[in-house]
Protein backbone atom coordinates (compact mmCIF):
# COMPACT_ATOMS: atom_id res chain seq x y z
CA UNK A 1 0.00 0.00 0.00
CA UNK A 2 1.35 3.53 -1.31
CA UNK A 3 0.76 6.40 1.41
CA UNK A 4 0.61 10.02 -0.07
CA UNK A 5 2.70 11.76 2.95
CA UNK A 6 2.79 15.67 2.89
CA UNK A 7 5.64 17.69 4.46
CA UNK A 8 5.08 20.66 6.39
CA UNK A 9 5.66 23.66 4.35
CA UNK A 10 7.60 25.59 6.67
CA UNK A 11 10.24 23.27 8.39
CA UNK A 12 10.30 20.69 5.30
CA UNK A 13 10.97 17.87 7.62
CA UNK A 14 7.57 16.48 9.35
CA UNK A 15 4.70 15.26 8.31
CA UNK A 16 1.43 17.54 8.23
CA UNK A 17 -1.03 17.41 11.03
CA UNK A 18 -3.17 20.84 9.90
CA UNK A 19 -4.50 21.89 6.37
CA UNK A 20 -5.39 25.63 6.96
CA UNK A 21 -7.32 27.02 4.01
CA UNK A 22 -8.38 30.18 3.24
CA UNK A 23 -11.41 30.70 0.35
CA UNK A 24 -12.65 33.76 -1.11
CA UNK A 25 -14.06 34.50 -4.20
CA UNK A 26 -11.72 33.72 -7.02
CA UNK A 27 -9.41 32.39 -5.06
CA UNK A 28 -8.33 29.56 -2.53
CA UNK A 29 -4.77 29.37 -0.58
CA UNK A 30 -4.23 26.24 1.20
CA UNK A 31 -1.47 26.38 4.04
CA UNK A 32 0.30 22.67 5.33
CA UNK A 33 1.80 23.03 8.52
CA UNK A 34 2.56 20.23 11.32
CA UNK A 35 2.12 20.93 14.49
CA UNK A 36 5.64 21.88 15.42
CA UNK A 37 5.82 24.93 13.32
CA UNK A 38 1.86 25.78 14.12
CA UNK A 39 2.61 26.02 17.46
CA UNK A 40 6.10 27.86 16.12
CA UNK A 41 4.13 30.37 13.97
CA UNK A 42 1.57 31.23 16.85
CA UNK A 43 -0.93 29.65 14.85
CA UNK A 44 -2.46 27.72 17.99
CA UNK A 45 -5.24 30.34 18.55
CA UNK A 46 -7.34 30.02 15.53
CA UNK A 47 -9.38 32.85 16.93
CA UNK A 48 -6.45 35.55 16.69
CA UNK A 49 -4.04 34.84 13.79
CA UNK A 50 -5.63 34.45 11.02
CA UNK A 51 -6.75 37.80 10.66
CA UNK A 52 -2.97 38.20 10.04
CA UNK A 53 -2.40 35.59 7.45
CA UNK A 54 -5.82 37.59 5.18
CA UNK A 55 -3.67 40.60 5.74
CA UNK A 56 -0.57 38.61 4.21
CA UNK A 57 -3.00 37.66 1.35
CA UNK A 58 -4.07 41.40 0.71
CA UNK A 59 -0.42 42.28 0.22
CA UNK A 60 0.46 39.50 -2.10
CA UNK A 61 -2.75 40.68 -3.98
CA UNK A 62 -1.52 43.78 -4.12
CA UNK A 63 2.64 43.19 -4.93
CA UNK A 64 1.79 40.61 -7.61
CA UNK A 65 0.99 43.32 -10.07
CA UNK A 66 5.03 45.05 -9.38
CA UNK A 67 5.49 43.80 -12.95
CA UNK A 68 5.46 45.93 -16.06
CA UNK A 69 4.72 49.17 -14.08
CA UNK A 70 8.36 50.39 -13.90
CA UNK A 71 7.26 54.10 -14.92
CA UNK A 72 4.56 55.06 -12.09
CA UNK A 73 6.96 53.41 -9.79
CA UNK A 74 9.02 56.74 -9.94
CA UNK A 75 5.92 58.59 -8.27
CA UNK A 76 6.12 60.58 -5.32
CA UNK A 77 2.88 61.66 -3.37
CA UNK A 78 2.89 65.70 -2.90
CA UNK A 79 1.48 65.11 0.40
CA UNK A 80 3.85 63.14 2.70
CA UNK A 81 6.58 62.29 -0.15
CA UNK A 82 6.09 58.72 0.18
CA UNK A 83 7.20 57.14 -3.26
CA UNK A 84 5.02 54.79 -5.04
CA UNK A 85 7.68 52.01 -5.08
CA UNK A 86 6.90 51.52 -1.47
CA UNK A 87 3.63 50.84 -1.49
CA UNK A 88 4.18 48.22 -3.26
CA UNK A 89 6.83 46.80 -0.73
CA UNK A 90 4.62 47.34 2.20
CA UNK A 91 0.86 47.50 0.78
CA UNK A 92 0.42 50.35 2.40
CA UNK A 93 -0.07 54.41 1.99
CA UNK A 94 1.10 57.21 3.57
CA UNK A 95 -1.60 59.63 4.04
CA UNK A 96 -4.75 60.50 2.77
CA UNK A 97 -2.94 62.62 -0.16
CA UNK A 98 -1.87 59.33 -1.98
CA UNK A 99 -5.14 58.65 -2.65
CA UNK A 100 -5.08 61.90 -5.51
CA UNK A 101 -1.36 61.41 -5.85
CA UNK A 102 -1.24 57.60 -7.40
CA UNK A 103 -4.78 57.59 -8.36
CA UNK A 104 -4.27 56.45 -11.42
CA UNK A 105 -2.73 53.68 -10.11
CA UNK A 106 -5.11 53.23 -7.36
CA UNK A 107 -8.25 52.93 -9.27
CA UNK A 108 -6.91 49.57 -11.03
CA UNK A 109 -6.17 48.30 -7.67
CA UNK A 110 -9.35 49.01 -6.16
CA UNK A 111 -11.41 47.95 -9.07
CA UNK A 112 -9.73 44.86 -8.83
CA UNK A 113 -10.10 44.30 -5.14
CA UNK A 114 -13.56 45.65 -4.25
CA UNK A 115 -15.17 45.46 -7.55
CA UNK A 116 -15.71 49.24 -7.27
CA UNK A 117 -14.54 52.79 -7.68
CA UNK A 118 -16.94 54.37 -5.59
CA UNK A 119 -17.49 54.89 -2.05
CA UNK A 120 -21.54 54.79 -1.02
CA UNK A 121 -22.94 55.86 1.60
CA UNK A 122 -26.75 54.64 3.43
CA UNK A 123 -27.37 58.51 3.20
CA UNK A 124 -26.51 58.78 -0.01
CA UNK A 125 -29.07 56.29 -1.09
CA UNK A 126 -31.55 57.88 0.75
CA UNK A 127 -30.57 61.31 -0.61
CA UNK A 128 -30.28 60.62 -4.57
CA UNK A 129 -34.05 59.20 -4.82
CA UNK A 130 -35.86 63.07 -3.56
CA UNK A 131 -33.37 64.61 -4.81
CA UNK A 132 -34.27 63.40 -8.47
CA UNK A 133 -37.53 64.07 -8.36
CA UNK A 134 -36.67 67.50 -6.74
CA UNK A 135 -35.20 67.99 -9.90
CA UNK A 136 -37.86 66.70 -12.24
CA UNK A 137 -40.38 69.21 -10.00
CA UNK A 138 -38.60 72.31 -10.71
CA UNK A 139 -38.20 71.28 -14.34
CA UNK A 140 -41.56 71.15 -14.71
CA UNK A 141 -42.54 73.72 -12.25
CA UNK A 142 -40.32 76.07 -14.80
CA UNK A 143 -42.45 75.11 -17.74
CA UNK A 144 -46.11 75.63 -16.09
CA UNK A 145 -44.76 78.87 -14.64
CA UNK A 146 -43.98 80.04 -18.19
CA UNK A 147 -47.01 78.75 -19.96
CA UNK A 148 -49.44 80.09 -17.19
CA UNK A 149 -47.38 83.38 -17.70
CA UNK A 150 -47.58 83.79 -21.23
CA UNK A 151 -51.55 82.40 -20.52
CA UNK A 152 -51.68 85.40 -17.99
CA UNK A 153 -52.92 83.63 -15.48
CA UNK A 154 -51.10 85.44 -12.52
CA UNK A 155 -52.71 83.92 -9.71
CA UNK A 156 -51.25 80.70 -10.90
CA UNK A 157 -48.20 81.98 -11.92
CA UNK A 158 -47.40 83.44 -8.84
CA UNK A 159 -48.55 80.00 -6.54
CA UNK A 160 -45.75 78.35 -8.93
CA UNK A 161 -43.37 80.70 -8.61
CA UNK A 162 -43.67 80.10 -4.47
CA UNK A 163 -43.40 76.50 -4.43
CA UNK A 164 -40.57 77.02 -6.86
CA UNK A 165 -38.76 79.33 -4.63
CA UNK A 166 -39.31 76.82 -1.59
CA UNK A 167 -37.87 73.85 -3.75
CA UNK A 168 -35.01 76.01 -4.45
CA UNK A 169 -33.80 77.06 -1.25
CA UNK A 170 -34.88 74.20 0.25
CA UNK B 1 -4.09 43.37 34.16
CA UNK B 2 -7.70 41.08 32.83
CA UNK B 3 -6.14 37.55 33.34
CA UNK B 4 -8.78 36.95 36.64
CA UNK B 5 -11.68 38.88 34.78
CA UNK B 6 -13.99 37.14 31.75
CA UNK B 7 -14.48 39.55 28.60
CA UNK B 8 -18.45 40.00 29.14
CA UNK B 9 -19.04 38.98 25.24
CA UNK B 10 -17.81 34.93 26.29
CA UNK B 11 -20.65 34.76 29.16
CA UNK B 12 -23.36 34.99 26.30
CA UNK B 13 -26.36 32.55 26.80
CA UNK B 14 -27.65 33.98 23.09
CA UNK B 15 -29.91 31.91 20.97
CA UNK B 16 -27.44 29.74 18.49
CA UNK B 17 -24.65 30.95 20.56
CA UNK B 18 -23.32 27.50 20.31
CA UNK B 19 -23.20 27.94 16.63
CA UNK B 20 -22.23 32.05 16.04
CA UNK B 21 -19.53 32.54 19.25
CA UNK B 22 -19.26 36.22 18.61
CA UNK B 23 -19.94 38.62 16.27
CA UNK B 24 -17.02 41.27 15.61
CA UNK B 25 -17.16 45.16 14.40
CA UNK B 26 -13.89 46.79 13.32
CA UNK B 27 -13.50 50.73 12.01
CA UNK B 28 -10.73 51.86 10.61
CA UNK B 29 -10.42 55.57 10.40
CA UNK B 30 -7.71 58.17 10.59
CA UNK B 31 -7.30 61.82 11.44
CA UNK B 32 -7.28 64.90 8.77
CA UNK B 33 -4.18 65.70 7.58
CA UNK B 34 -2.34 63.48 9.63
CA UNK B 35 0.07 61.15 7.74
CA UNK B 36 -0.64 57.51 8.16
CA UNK B 37 1.29 55.53 11.40
CA UNK B 38 3.41 53.41 8.97
CA UNK B 39 4.92 56.57 7.47
CA UNK B 40 4.44 59.45 10.12
CA UNK B 41 6.97 60.82 11.73
CA UNK B 42 6.95 60.07 15.63
CA UNK B 43 6.30 63.95 16.11
CA UNK B 44 2.21 63.23 14.55
CA UNK B 45 2.27 59.74 16.11
CA UNK B 46 3.09 61.31 19.47
CA UNK B 47 -0.20 64.11 18.15
CA UNK B 48 -2.43 61.05 17.35
CA UNK B 49 -2.13 59.88 20.50
CA UNK B 50 -2.52 63.61 22.56
CA UNK B 51 -5.98 63.79 20.34
CA UNK B 52 -7.20 60.31 20.85
CA UNK B 53 -6.63 60.92 25.29
CA UNK B 54 -8.05 64.41 24.86
CA UNK B 55 -11.39 62.71 23.34
CA UNK B 56 -11.57 60.79 25.83
CA UNK B 57 -11.45 63.41 28.42
CA UNK B 58 -14.13 64.86 26.98
CA UNK B 59 -16.46 61.94 26.64
CA UNK B 60 -18.30 60.65 28.82
CA UNK B 61 -18.68 57.08 26.89
CA UNK B 62 -14.89 57.47 26.61
CA UNK B 63 -14.64 57.31 30.33
CA UNK B 64 -15.43 53.72 30.59
CA UNK B 65 -12.28 53.09 28.92
CA UNK B 66 -8.87 52.25 30.07
CA UNK B 67 -5.64 53.54 28.58
CA UNK B 68 -2.59 51.40 27.72
CA UNK B 69 0.93 52.50 26.84
CA UNK B 70 1.73 49.54 24.81
CA UNK B 71 5.50 50.24 25.06
CA UNK B 72 5.60 50.44 29.07
CA UNK B 73 3.53 46.89 29.42
CA UNK B 74 5.19 44.22 30.22
CA UNK B 75 5.92 41.42 27.60
CA UNK B 76 3.33 39.21 28.91
CA UNK B 77 0.52 41.32 29.62
CA UNK B 78 0.54 42.80 25.89
CA UNK B 79 0.47 39.16 24.69
CA UNK B 80 -2.63 38.76 26.82
CA UNK B 81 -4.37 41.86 25.17
CA UNK B 82 -3.96 39.63 22.02
CA UNK B 83 -5.11 36.60 23.51
CA UNK B 84 -8.07 38.73 24.58
CA UNK B 85 -8.72 39.78 21.42
CA UNK B 86 -8.29 43.24 22.50
CA UNK B 87 -5.28 44.18 20.09
CA UNK B 88 -4.34 42.35 16.65
CA UNK B 89 -0.95 40.43 17.29
CA UNK B 90 0.32 42.57 13.98
CA UNK B 91 0.07 45.68 16.85
CA UNK B 92 2.71 43.91 18.75
CA UNK B 93 5.27 43.90 16.23
CA UNK B 94 5.07 47.55 15.38
CA UNK B 95 7.96 49.91 17.02
CA UNK B 96 6.48 53.60 17.06
CA UNK B 97 3.94 54.88 19.87
CA UNK B 98 1.08 52.59 20.10
CA UNK B 99 -1.91 53.05 22.68
CA UNK B 100 -5.07 51.01 23.71
CA UNK B 101 -8.17 51.89 24.97
CA UNK B 102 -10.48 49.30 26.62
CA UNK B 103 -14.03 49.22 27.79
CA UNK B 104 -13.69 48.13 31.36
CA UNK B 105 -16.40 44.83 30.64
CA UNK B 106 -13.85 44.36 27.75
CA UNK B 107 -16.76 45.06 24.97
CA UNK B 108 -14.81 47.52 22.98
CA UNK B 109 -11.27 48.79 22.47
CA UNK B 110 -9.57 51.29 20.61
CA UNK B 111 -5.91 50.23 19.12
CA UNK B 112 -3.89 53.76 18.51
CA UNK B 113 -1.25 53.79 15.62
CA UNK B 114 -2.09 50.50 14.19
CA UNK B 115 -2.16 50.38 10.45
CA UNK B 116 -4.40 53.84 11.06
CA UNK B 117 -5.11 56.23 13.34
CA UNK B 118 -7.39 54.61 15.14
CA UNK B 119 -8.80 51.13 14.78
CA UNK B 120 -12.19 50.81 16.99
CA UNK B 121 -13.43 47.49 17.63
CA UNK B 122 -16.28 45.87 19.40
CA UNK B 123 -17.56 41.96 20.33
CA UNK B 124 -20.60 40.67 20.85
CA UNK B 125 -21.39 37.46 22.12
CA UNK B 126 -23.98 35.23 19.76
CA UNK B 127 -25.02 37.13 16.25
CA UNK B 128 -25.77 40.37 17.31
CA UNK B 129 -25.16 42.40 13.76
CA UNK B 130 -27.14 45.36 14.83
CA UNK B 131 -26.41 45.68 18.58
CA UNK B 132 -22.87 46.02 17.37
CA UNK B 133 -23.06 48.05 14.53
CA UNK B 134 -25.00 50.65 17.11
CA UNK B 135 -22.78 50.37 19.48
CA UNK B 136 -19.33 50.73 17.38
CA UNK B 137 -21.29 54.20 15.74
CA UNK B 138 -21.67 55.62 19.12
CA UNK B 139 -18.04 54.78 19.69
CA UNK B 140 -16.91 56.79 16.45
CA UNK B 141 -18.88 59.69 17.12
CA UNK B 142 -17.25 60.18 20.71
CA UNK B 143 -14.16 60.70 18.37
CA UNK B 144 -15.63 62.27 15.23
CA UNK B 145 -16.86 64.79 17.36
CA UNK B 146 -13.44 66.14 18.25
CA UNK B 147 -11.52 65.19 15.68
CA UNK B 148 -12.53 65.42 12.27
CA UNK B 149 -11.87 61.87 10.13
CA UNK B 150 -10.09 61.69 6.84
CA UNK B 151 -12.72 61.81 4.18
CA UNK B 152 -13.22 62.08 0.42
CA UNK B 153 -16.75 61.88 -1.03
CA UNK B 154 -15.09 59.75 -3.68
CA UNK B 155 -13.64 56.70 -1.58
CA UNK B 156 -15.24 57.40 1.68
CA UNK B 157 -13.17 56.69 4.96
CA UNK B 158 -9.47 57.29 3.77
CA UNK B 159 -7.30 54.26 5.11
CA UNK B 160 -3.53 53.28 4.69
CA UNK B 161 -4.14 49.97 3.18
CA UNK B 162 -6.78 50.27 0.15
CA UNK B 163 -8.28 47.32 1.13
CA UNK B 164 -10.47 49.00 3.80
CA UNK B 165 -11.24 51.91 1.99
CA UNK B 166 -14.71 53.56 1.72
CA UNK B 167 -16.90 52.09 4.85
CA UNK B 168 -13.59 51.25 6.78
CA UNK B 169 -15.82 48.60 8.02
CA UNK B 170 -14.89 44.73 8.45
CA UNK B 171 -17.26 42.55 10.23
CA UNK B 172 -16.43 38.92 11.12
CA UNK B 173 -18.51 35.54 12.38
CA UNK B 174 -16.65 33.37 14.79
CA UNK B 175 -18.72 30.25 13.97
CA UNK B 176 -18.48 26.89 15.58
CA UNK B 177 -19.90 23.87 12.71
CA UNK B 178 -18.85 20.66 14.49
CA UNK B 179 -21.19 18.96 12.28
CA UNK B 180 -20.23 20.25 9.13
CA UNK B 181 -16.69 19.71 9.37
CA UNK B 182 -17.52 15.69 10.43
CA UNK B 183 -19.91 15.31 7.32
CA UNK B 184 -16.71 16.85 5.15
CA UNK B 185 -19.03 19.41 3.18
CA UNK B 186 -17.14 22.24 4.50
CA UNK B 187 -15.41 23.36 1.31
CA UNK B 188 -18.19 23.01 -1.19
CA UNK B 189 -20.83 24.56 1.07
CA UNK B 190 -18.90 28.12 1.59
CA UNK B 191 -17.99 27.84 -2.26
CA UNK B 192 -21.71 27.88 -2.54
CA UNK B 193 -22.80 30.24 -0.35
CA UNK B 194 -20.40 32.94 -0.11
CA UNK B 195 -20.99 36.11 -2.35
CA UNK B 196 -18.43 37.98 -3.86
CA UNK B 197 -16.38 39.77 -1.17
CA UNK B 198 -16.87 37.24 1.60
CA UNK B 199 -14.20 35.24 2.96
CA UNK B 200 -13.61 32.38 5.02
CA UNK B 201 -11.29 31.08 7.29
CA UNK B 202 -10.04 28.77 9.73
CA UNK B 203 -8.68 25.51 10.03
CA UNK B 204 -9.80 22.22 8.43
CA UNK B 205 -8.82 19.31 10.51
CA UNK B 206 -8.37 16.22 8.76
CA UNK B 207 -11.49 13.55 7.86
CA UNK B 208 -13.37 12.83 11.29
CA UNK B 209 -10.81 14.90 13.50
CA UNK B 210 -12.47 18.10 15.45
CA UNK B 211 -9.93 20.01 15.91
CA UNK B 212 -10.53 22.11 13.26
CA UNK B 213 -14.30 23.59 13.69
CA UNK B 214 -14.27 27.14 14.07
CA UNK B 215 -13.89 29.66 11.35
CA UNK B 216 -14.13 33.53 10.76
CA UNK B 217 -16.54 34.11 7.97
CA UNK B 218 -15.52 38.46 7.19
CA UNK B 219 -16.53 40.51 4.33
CA UNK B 220 -13.23 41.36 2.74
CA UNK B 221 -14.56 44.48 0.01
CA UNK B 222 -15.49 47.63 1.93
CA UNK B 223 -16.05 50.04 -1.18
CA UNK B 224 -19.12 50.38 -3.32
CA UNK B 225 -21.17 48.62 -0.16
CA UNK B 226 -23.27 50.58 2.38
CA UNK B 227 -22.58 49.51 5.85
CA UNK B 228 -26.23 48.21 5.51
CA UNK B 229 -25.55 46.34 3.08
CA UNK B 230 -22.20 44.43 4.32
CA UNK B 231 -24.31 43.67 7.70
CA UNK B 232 -27.72 42.72 5.57
CA UNK B 233 -25.16 40.05 3.58
CA UNK B 234 -23.60 38.71 6.68
CA UNK B 235 -26.86 38.22 8.19
CA UNK B 236 -27.82 36.59 4.93
CA UNK B 237 -24.83 34.29 5.83
CA UNK B 238 -25.49 33.30 9.15
CA UNK B 239 -28.39 32.51 9.19
CA UNK B 240 -27.53 29.93 6.57
CA UNK B 241 -24.84 29.15 8.14
CA UNK B 242 -26.50 28.06 11.20
CA UNK B 243 -29.18 26.23 9.58
CA UNK B 244 -26.69 24.05 7.67
CA UNK B 245 -25.07 23.35 11.16
CA UNK B 246 -28.21 22.14 12.71
CA UNK B 247 -29.59 20.14 9.51
CA UNK B 248 -25.63 18.16 9.64
CA UNK B 249 -26.12 17.60 13.18
CA UNK B 250 -29.77 16.05 12.71
CA UNK B 251 -28.89 14.06 10.17
CA UNK B 252 -25.76 12.75 11.85
CA UNK B 253 -27.80 12.11 15.10
CA UNK B 254 -30.04 10.04 12.83
CA UNK B 255 -27.80 8.12 10.67
CA UNK B 256 -24.31 7.97 12.97
CA UNK B 257 -25.61 8.28 17.25
CA UNK B 258 -23.25 6.15 18.11
CA UNK B 259 -20.26 7.35 16.94
CA UNK B 260 -21.19 10.92 17.51
CA UNK B 261 -22.11 10.11 21.43
CA UNK B 262 -18.48 7.86 21.11
CA UNK B 263 -16.83 11.15 20.25
CA UNK B 264 -18.19 13.46 23.20
CA UNK B 265 -18.06 11.31 25.78
CA UNK B 266 -14.47 9.81 24.60
CA UNK B 267 -13.62 13.78 25.03
CA UNK B 268 -15.31 13.92 28.23
CA UNK B 269 -13.17 11.33 29.76
CA UNK B 270 -10.22 12.12 28.23
CA UNK B 271 -10.20 15.34 30.01
CA UNK B 272 -10.81 13.98 33.01
CA UNK B 273 -8.03 11.82 32.80
CA UNK B 274 -5.58 14.21 30.89
CA UNK B 275 -2.05 15.04 32.62
CA UNK B 276 -1.35 16.81 30.13
CA UNK B 277 -3.20 18.68 27.45
CA UNK B 278 -1.65 20.36 24.39
CA UNK B 279 -3.50 23.39 22.68
CA UNK B 280 -4.53 21.85 19.66
CA UNK B 281 -5.59 18.93 21.11
CA UNK B 282 -7.71 20.54 23.84
CA UNK B 283 -9.91 22.19 21.24
CA UNK B 284 -10.73 19.28 19.85
CA UNK B 285 -12.23 17.97 22.98
CA UNK B 286 -13.77 21.63 23.65
CA UNK B 287 -15.75 21.36 20.39
CA UNK B 288 -17.00 17.61 21.21
CA UNK B 289 -18.08 18.96 24.53
CA UNK B 290 -19.94 21.99 22.57
CA UNK B 291 -21.33 19.84 19.97
CA UNK B 292 -22.65 17.36 23.58
CA UNK B 293 -23.86 20.71 25.05
CA UNK B 294 -25.96 22.02 22.03
CA UNK B 295 -27.57 18.42 21.68
CA UNK B 296 -28.25 17.83 25.10
CA UNK B 297 -26.04 14.98 25.69
CA UNK B 298 -24.01 16.93 28.30
CA UNK B 299 -26.19 18.56 31.26
CA UNK B 300 -23.74 19.91 33.92
CA UNK B 301 -21.96 22.20 31.74
CA UNK B 302 -22.75 25.64 30.62
CA UNK B 303 -22.26 27.38 27.01
CA UNK B 304 -20.30 30.12 28.57
CA UNK B 305 -18.09 27.98 30.75
CA UNK B 306 -17.24 26.16 27.42
CA UNK B 307 -16.46 29.60 25.42
CA UNK B 308 -14.58 31.22 28.83
CA UNK B 309 -11.95 27.74 28.33
CA UNK B 310 -11.31 29.12 24.53
CA UNK B 311 -9.63 32.50 26.36
CA UNK B 312 -8.45 30.86 29.28
CA UNK B 313 -6.79 28.06 28.30
CA UNK B 314 -4.41 29.98 25.77
CA UNK B 315 -0.64 30.09 27.12
CA UNK B 316 0.11 33.09 28.08
CA UNK B 317 -3.38 32.87 30.12
CA UNK B 318 -2.09 30.06 31.94
CA UNK B 319 1.30 31.89 32.93
CA UNK B 320 -0.49 34.97 34.45
CA UNK B 321 -2.79 32.78 36.40
CA UNK B 322 0.66 31.11 37.97
CA UNK B 323 2.36 33.71 37.78
CA UNK B 324 5.12 32.24 36.55
CA UNK B 325 7.41 31.71 33.22
CA UNK B 326 6.77 28.12 32.06
CA UNK B 327 8.30 25.71 29.33
CA UNK B 328 5.82 24.66 26.53
CA UNK B 329 5.25 20.90 28.49
CA UNK B 330 4.79 22.82 31.75
CA UNK B 331 1.84 24.91 30.06
CA UNK B 332 -0.01 21.60 28.92
CA UNK B 333 0.10 20.25 31.90
CA UNK B 334 -1.64 22.80 34.12
CA UNK B 335 -4.09 23.54 31.29
CA UNK B 336 -4.89 19.83 31.94
CA UNK B 337 -5.62 20.97 35.50
CA UNK B 338 -7.74 23.80 34.66
CA UNK B 339 -10.00 22.57 32.43
CA UNK B 340 -10.90 19.69 34.68
CA UNK B 341 -11.34 22.57 37.68
CA UNK B 342 -13.12 25.26 35.31
CA UNK B 343 -15.75 22.67 34.55
CA UNK B 344 -15.84 21.07 37.85
CA UNK B 345 -14.76 17.41 36.68
CA UNK B 346 -12.90 14.76 38.61
CA UNK B 347 -9.67 13.84 38.04
CA UNK B 348 -9.92 9.61 37.07
CA UNK B 349 -6.96 8.69 39.21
Amino acid sequence: MVYNIMICENCKIRQVSVHITQIGQGYKKEINLCLFCLNEKGLNSSFVYLSDMLGNVIKEFITMDKAGRKKSLELVCGGCSMPFDRFFETGLLGCPECYDSFEFELKKILHRFHGSTKHITDSSIRMSKPQLSEITDVKKLQTDLQSAVKEENFEKAAELRDRLKLLLNM
Amino acid sequence: MFADKIPKWLESEAKNADIIISTRIRLARNFDSIPFPNWAPHKSLRKVIRLALKARSDSTMLKEFDYFNINSISNINRKILVERHLVSPAFLNLDHGRGVFIEKNEESSVMLNEEDHLRIQTICGGLALTTALIRIRKLEEEFNSIIRFSYSKKYGYLTSCPTNVGTGMRISLFCHLPALTLTERLGGLFNDMLPAGMAVRGFFGEGSDLSGTIFQISNQITLGFTENEILDRLRFIARKVVYREKQAREQLFKNQRILIEDKIFRALGIIQGARHLPMFEFYSLLSALKLGKAVGLIQKISTPMLNKLIVTCQPMHIQRLHSKKMSRQDIDIYRARLVRKELNLKRIN
